[in-house]
């Protein structure tokens, strides 16, 4: 009773035109405001790098301005090779992540049906994760010639273990009364797999399908770029062998703003997968 | 051995030879596959070759030395920027994120910069290694400075410790663990991204010398060198890992209880 008076009293002495703020607004804002320090920070950075070269206290070999930077990339974007070049970019990570997670989702389904092997091969699954894949890349380029199909299978290998990982631990977390209901039900291997075992498993799945897009992300334009395939890792190359030190920048300018998209984007969806 | 174990021993080496028929299979395909899957026996050979061979060790010594020095610089600039930022909330909750950002862009796109900047040759390599070791060092410091319990803080400062026994007796002993993670990570890409960059450019290193044998279509010793690489890389990274595990497992177990 006490309690409820003083919140009706609280109701009533809040003067309407500073209405009280709800939780999620004050995180909101809270986040805007994080944000905007992250903002002026970089853009402070490339205020001083500017200045500097400006008043010409930076080598011009390597150091390129800020601005110049900025202008090249919009016209890049706008009428220049950066579009297409991201488009193949694009295409050859969401291949390789389909694969990826439809592979690692089948074999981390086998892996926890069956203990035995789970015991036997989990272990070097993750010791391949944490190995240095990306050292092999002459190898798919020696099978596959230099072709797409190279760069796809680097990744598909690096990306799918994590999502191989994360697959058996989120399913051998999911409560056991969900299993025996769906015995109680009759449910076949398939549909316990799609109406019970997946939504229930998703929300931690998506940890591994985060860290594998992101392991495929950088192993795709870093094969593009080693093996001057396609895309933005190939234009890269490209501006570097035209000693176009400005565009070198535009181009990884455009791949670290892509990096930081995609890498914030996952977060923000397991966040909400997961509350 | 139990039953059990000596099951999925069986398993394990089950798979390996699945793996290593199936290349046998598809070097006997025909139309020159053979060039492209060599006999796993023809690699073993010219594994012992390869190594044999003169340019091995000054190979093998540009890349330690590369690999050595872009780890303890990109390791110091790591645990430095990791420490400043960890050391304040409000710097966590600004720069922690970013930090995630820098280490999920693939240095090697900046190996044009770096070339213009350190030129060809085991500075550039060292470079590279710095600046792959830099991020995973400095996340690693940050989470080991803002989970330190702080009781731990309170004690040091009920005794009256100062900074620099503060920062010795308590914050890294307390942050051990993690710290050491953190360098052990920093390694790993340290020797990652100084062998990517000898296969680039430049004509020394181990990594220089795998692409040479692509080149040249001494494919039995590319795949030799590779492999090499390869484990030795991962020996490396799964023998600290163990190191780590059991000599901080004490400072982890305390950290457990408070938690």
């Amino acid at each position: 009773m006490v309690a409820r008076e003083e919140v009706t009293m609280s109701a009533i002495e809040t003067p309407v035109s500073a209405p009280p703020k709800s939780a999620a607004a004050a995180r909101r804002s809270g986040a805007a405001r994080v944000i905007g320090v992250r903002l002026a920070v970089v853009a402070a950075a490339l205020a001083v790098v500017e200045l500097l070269d400006r008043a010409a206290l930076l080598p011009p070999t390597f150091i390129a301005r800020p601005t110049e930077v900025f202008a090249r990339l919009w016209a890049l974007i706008v009428g220049g090779p950066f579009l297409p070049a991201l488009w193949d970019t694009t295409r050859t990570v969401l291949v390789a992540v389909v694969i990826a997670a439809v592979a690692g989702t089948a074999v981390g389904y086998v892996l926890w049906r069956s203990r035995l092997l789970s015991e036997a091969l989990v272990p070097g699954v993750a010791a391949l994760f944490s190995s240095p894949i990306i050292l092999l890349y002459p190898i798919p380029l020696v099978i596959f010639g230099r072709s797409a199909t190279a760069v796809i299978v680097l990744s598909v290998t690096y990306g799918f273990l994590p999502i191989i990982l994360y697959t058996v631990r989120s399913f051998s977390e999911i409560p056991p009364v969900l299993l025996r209901v769906s015995e109680v039900y009759c449910l076949s291997r398939w549909q316990q797999f799609v109406l019970v075992v997946l939504p229930a498993a998703a929300p931690k799945m998506f940890t591994g399908l985060r860290m594998g897009t992101t392991m495929v992300l950088i192993t795709v334009i870093s094969m593009e770029f080693l093996a001057q395939l396609s895309g933005l890792g190939q234009q890269i190359q490209m501006s570097a062998l035209r000693f176009d030190t400005t565009g070198v920048y535009a181009y990884i300018t455009g791949v670290v703003l892509l990096v930081v998209l995609v890498i914030s984007g996952l977060q923000v969806i397991e966040r909400r997968l997961q509350r | 051995l139990t039953r059990r174990q000596m099951a999925v021993w069986a398993i394990r080496l089950g798979v390996v030879l699945a793996l290593v028929s199936l290349w046998i299979v598809l070097g006997h395909g025909g139309q020159g596959l053979n060039r492209v899957f060599p006999e796993p026996w023809d690699v073993l050979i010219a594994g012992t070759e390869v190594v044999d061979r003169a340019s091995f060790v000054d190979d093998l010594q540009v890349s330690l030395q590369a690999i050595l020095f872009g780890f303890l610089l990109g390791s110091a600039v790591g645990l430095t920027l990791g420490g400043l930022i960890g050391a304040s909330e409000r710097a966590t909750r600004i720069f922690e994120p970013m930090l995630f950002w820098a280490d999920g862009v693939p240095k090697i796109i900046l190996l044009p910069i770096m070339i213009l900047m350190l030129g060809t040759g085991v500075t550039l390599y060292a470079g590279q290694g710095a600046l792959s070791a830099v991020f995973p060092v400095a996340i690693g410091m940050v989470t080991a400075v803002r989970t330190i319990p702080p009781v731990y803080l309170r004690v040091g400062r009920s005794f009256g410790l100062g900074p620099m026994r503060m920062v010795t007796m308590v914050w890294a002993p307390a942050s051990a663990g993690q710290i050491f993670t953190a360098l052990r990570i920093g390694l790993a890409n340290a020797v990652v991204s100084s062998l990517l960059a000898e296969t680039v450019i430049g004509n020394q290193g181990l990594g220089y010398r795998a692409v040479r044998y692509y080149a040249t279509l001494e494919i039995p010793q590319m795949y030799a060198m590779i492999i090499l690489l390869f484990v030795a890389a991962m020996l490396v990274n799964i023998g600290l890992e163990r190191v780590i595990a059991s000599r901080t497992r004490h400072f982890e177990d305390a950290r457990a209880v408070r938690g």
